[in-house]
């Protein structure tokens, strides 16, 4: 089965129907979005910060990492559970927006980053303070993308 | 309440009110800048409530970590505050009659107050509080009521556009 003809399907899926059909359903969903949003970019701004050394400088980087690891799989799970829904309203349309498929690619490459980036931080000084920057910037930026890019599924 | 309208509709017809609402993207790219500019500002209140609850950082003292994340907080305040007032400024005749730009203004103003509480009263003791594992009962309250209000305030700031029954955006 083609990547489009499971979109499709998708939509033909009872949730997908639901999504679809509910306009209430799809509101309620993409506040929920919203929120995962806020909770995950927090997230994403304070490790990008603390391995730029720019903010929470007062306790070692590892436990910086640590203590915000499991807010961002919290905050990942509901955008992914979410957007899944929001998706099931008009898998088609969303298939073939350029805007979404965009937005997917720079989801997988914010999430490596943030992995990549965690994962530094809690091995300790091995990495010079360039890359750690860079590779801040890198992920603040990817989200960023994310971000951007989910406002002009919209528009377009 | 006239009085109030009267405002509402001259601002309305603003040069810049207009010029937003004209414009192809203007008030596209500022709402964008709202909506993420929540992650800087509701993303670290979060992680601040949570640790107040005892969910995250929990080896880490209070006072030290809210020290340290409430500054980018406010920076994102500043953001939310100034892209939401030229929100405002662009269709201000349309929000008059939106009950959910209403509430969420009015629970606006309980989201500052609690904060106010809190850092007036039971905060001014962090130091004493005794250990990292313990944080006063109203501090949790606090933070609790923090988290629901904030909740409460983005979701009534996406029902703005659906409100009153065809969606705009």
């Amino acid at each position: 089965m083609s990547l489009a003809k499971l979109f499709v399907a998708f939509g033909e899926t009872p949730v997908g129907v639901f999504m679809r059909d509910s306009t209430w359903a799809f509101a309620t969903v993409e506040a929920v979005h919203l929120l995962g949003l806020s909770v995950l970019g927090g997230t994403v701004i304070l490790l990008a910060l603390a391995t730029s050394g720019l903010a929470l400088k007062r306790q070692s980087l590892d436990v910086t990492a640590q203590g915000l690891l499991p807010v961002f799989l919290a905050g990942l799970v509901v955008m992914l559970a979410t957007g899944t829904l929001l998706l099931g309203s008009k898998p088609y349309r969303y298939f073939l927006s350029e805007p979404f498929r965009a937005k997917m690619a720079l989801l997988v490459i914010g999430t490596l980053f943030y992995a990549a980036l965690h994962w530094a931080a809690v091995r300790g000084s091995g990495s010079s303070k360039l890359i750690l920057r860079s590779s801040s910037v890198l992920l603040a930026l990817s989200w960023l993308g994310v971000g951007l890019a989910g406002r002009l599924i919209g528009l377009f | 309440m006239s009085a109030l309208f009267d405002a509402f509709h001259w601002l309305n017809e603003a040069p810049v009110s207009v010029g937003i609402r004209e414009s192809d993207w203007a008030f596209s790219a500022i709402e964008t800048v709202h909506v993420l500019g929540l992650a800087a500002m509701a993303g670290t209140v979060a992680v601040v409530d949570l640790r107040l609850l005892g969910l995250v950082f929990r080896r880490q003292s209070v006072g030290g970590l809210l020290s340290q994340v409430l500054p980018v907080t406010w920076i994102g305040f500043a953001i939310m505050v100034v892209s939401g007032v030229v929100l405002f400024v662009s269709e201000p005749e349309k929000l008059y009659t939106n009950g959910a730009f209403w509430a969420k203004m009015g629970l606006l103003v309980l989201a500052g107050l609690n904060p106010f509480i809190f850092h007036s009263t039971v905060y001014r003791t962090v130091h004493d509080w005794g250990g990292e594992a313990f944080v006063p009962a109203r501090a949790k309250a606090a933070a609790a009521f923090s988290l629901a209000l904030w909740t409460t305030i983005i979701v009534l700031g996406r029902l703005i556009a659906y409100y009153p029954n065809e969606p705009t955006l």
